[in-house]
């Protein structure tokens, strides 16, 4: 569904990405592993829209997205949510995920002033939509709660309920589990599994081999932005250049 | 021991406002004489208690208030404010009080200034210092429109409101990528540039000497010359003022300013197309500047560039800002009090900008979110 073509991306004579090919297959869990530094994050950011790749093309579903500004790749299907969380604090949790039904429920200025047939039926199924995504996600009992008042685990929740608002065909996950604990990890593996049997295709970036070996059909490794590897997690988990990029090369000795 | 006693006093806010208010009278004693100096220190503790006492009360509004209206969803229903404007529809109604009814008008006028800029600062988030632009605008507009085109007052305010909205989509333009400080900057710099055409542009604007001879505004076989009269149509425009933008703030339109105030990143990776919505908020906050100033140009009968300086942008952005950034009724408020304050305390003369000033920052050290807070009502903050 997602075809990554030769994409490059340079800041100034850096190269973050380096000819990457990349496909992501539809309804499976895909996952970019590597180091820091490696140019995880600059991918998805050239996926989103947030940096324009320097070279190479992006095709989601056959249209090529490549350069296009975020919010219309976000309609066009693609949600991701953030590394640091960015969530908007001072809104409630019902709000925050409203927002998300931005470009779905679309009506103009003046049938939102007369209060018109259509704003009313789109509001409603705006905020049915947006009820029905925050009990997904678990967060029934803090609806009306400001979002910066929720404890770590469930702000990240609902950035996931956010994003999941804009009704995406590909979510995009940026270190999902960063910063939680192994009970909240595991709650985290039940909900992308159970996103997952919906139907819903996940691409993410994670650092707990344990959620990637244990979700991914896919598992893509980078380092210093050149893809070294893509397989099933057994081989990523044998393949010697993966197992060097993270641990070092062996050093013999000379003696 | 009595220390002890002195301060655990000293910590319930009640004594140490009590404090800190009579500390400043002491301050105002070289200048105003102990019998006024006695009074400020007595209305500004009943000041203090009776907000005391309505953060209170809005505490328990939040409780029950049904959860439905707490959100960006619904249109908030608001029985205090219902209740509220019956008693200004009556006070034209009470005997002797054309000053009054005078001050009131000047504050309506005013709290439709502060509720659009409240539009671009407080929702969306982007400092705007050259707001009294887009009034001076608006009023400039209506002035020539009535005068030189004949147009009515119905027809020329609606246009001066647009021209201005228009106005500020093509400021916007430039403006949009920058952000913060610089955008605060460039907005500064366009209203001293209009403030300087008014007074140079002689053949149009007729410079510092300013216009005269605007009518009042007329419907059918009234007109609006009478004080009461003209305090009624301000309030019709006021609610008018109020309602659209509550519509508006209550709409995907509304969360999508939210959001980019929040947060644009994010805004952005949900959909919302940052720059579309940034110009709308521009157009759609000057376009009531634009309305304010046709207003008050036929209140007044008479404009120059002297009502719209920095001064006048800079007493917008306090109201906004001292009545909760983001919150419509709050830039009301914030109004009420900027314009009735200093009417109040027109016995001190010289120095009752000295006290508007300490009142100021006295609000802004106990109430930091503003007088209504922002959002307060929609948020349990826990």
């Amino acid at each position: 569904m997602l075809k990554i073509n030769n994409l490059s991306k340079g800041f100034g004579g850096l190269w973050a990405l380096k000819e990457i090919n990349l496909e992501v297959q539809g309804g499976k869990i895909t996952s970019i592993i590597g180091p820091n530094g490696a140019g995880k994050t600059t991918l998805f950011n050239c996926i989103t829209g947030f940096s324009r790749p320097t070279t190479g093309n992006i095709v989601f579903y056959d249209s090529d997205i490549t350069g296009l500004p975020p919010n219309r790749i976000t309609k066009t299907g693609i949600a991701r949510t953030f590394q640091n969380i960015r969530l908007f604090k001072d809104l409630t949790v019902i709000e925050n995920v409203l927002i998300g039904t931005h470009c779905l429920r679309a009506y103009g200025l003046f049938n939102a002033l007369l209060h018109g047939r259509h704003y009313k039926s789109q509001e409603s199924l705006a905020i049915e939509d947006a009820h029905a995504c925050v009990e997904a996600l678990g967060l029934s009992d803090y609806t009306h709660y400001k979002a910066s008042s929720l404890p770590y685990g469930l702000q990240k929740r609902l950035e996931i309920a956010r994003a999941l608002a804009t009704k995406p065909r590909l979510l995009l996950l940026d270190e999902p589990s960063a910063g939680m604990n192994p009970a909240e990890t595991i709650e985290l593996m039940q909900l992308i599994r159970e996103l997952n049997s919906n139907g819903l295709s996940i691409l993410l970036i994670e650092h707990d081999m344990n959620l990637v070996m244990n979700l991914s059909d896919q598992v893509v490794v980078l380092n210093y932005g050149v893809k070294i590897a893509e397989g099933k997690p057994e081989q990523i988990r044998n393949n010697p250049e993966v197992v060097e990029a993270y641990l070092g090369k062996g050093v013999q000795c000379l003696r | 021991m009595s220390i002890s006693v002195f301060t655990g006093l000293f910590k319930r806010p009640i004594f140490k406002n009590a404090f800190y208010i009579v500390i400043l009278s002491l301050i105002t004693l070289p200048f105003t004489g102990i019998a006024l100096s006695v009074k400020i220190c007595v209305a500004l503790l009943v000041f203090t208690i009776l907000l005391g006492k309505l953060k209170g009360f809005v505490s328990k509004i939040n409780l029950t208030v049904p959860l439905y209206f707490k959100t960006l969803t619904d249109s908030p229903k608001r029985p205090i404010l219902y209740i509220v404007l019956f008693i200004m529809v009556l006070i034209p109604l009470m005997p002797s009080s054309q000053y009054v009814t005078d001050v009131l008008t000047l504050c309506l006028i005013y709290g439709i200034l502060a509720s659009g800029l409240n539009v671009i600062v407080g929702m969306t988030g982007l400092l705007h210092l050259g707001y009294a632009a887009f009034y001076a605008i608006g009023a400039y507009t209506h002035a020539m429109l009535t005068i030189h085109v004949g147009l009515n007052f119905w027809l020329s305010a609606s246009f001066s409101a647009l021209f201005s909205a228009f106005i500020g989509l093509v400021l916007a333009f430039p403006a949009f990528r920058l952000r913060g400080d610089y955008l605060a900057i460039v907005t500064l710099g366009f209203g001293e540039i209009l403030r300087v055409i008014l007074n140079n542009w002689r053949e149009v604007t007729n410079g510092p000497n300013g216009i005269s001879g605007i009518p009042a505004p007329s419907m059918f076989v009234l007109t609006f010359a009478n004080v009461n009269l003209y305090f009624y149509l301000t309030l019709f425009f006021t609610i008018l003022t109020l309602t659209t933008i509550q519509r508006i703030e209550h709409s995907r339109i509304g969360r999508a300013w939210h959001a980019i105030r929040e947060d644009e990143a994010a805004a952005q990776a949900l959909g919302i197309n940052v720059t579309v919505y940034k110009l709308l908020s521009f157009a759609f906050g000057s376009f009531w500047a634009g309305l304010a100033g046709a207003i008050f140009a036929s209140k007044m009968g008479f404009i120059s560039p002297e009502s719209f300086t920095f001064l006048e942008s800079a007493m917008i952005l306090c109201m906004v800002i001292l009545g909760g950034l983001g919150n419509t009724y709050g830039a009301l408020a914030g109004a009420f009090l900027l314009i009735a304050i200093p009417e109040l305390l027109r016995e001190l003369q010289t120095y009752r900008m000295l006290f508007v000033g300490f009142g100021l920052v006295i609000l802004m050290h106990f109430m930091p979110q503003g007088i209504a807070g922002r959002l307060s009502l929609h948020a349990k903050n826990k």
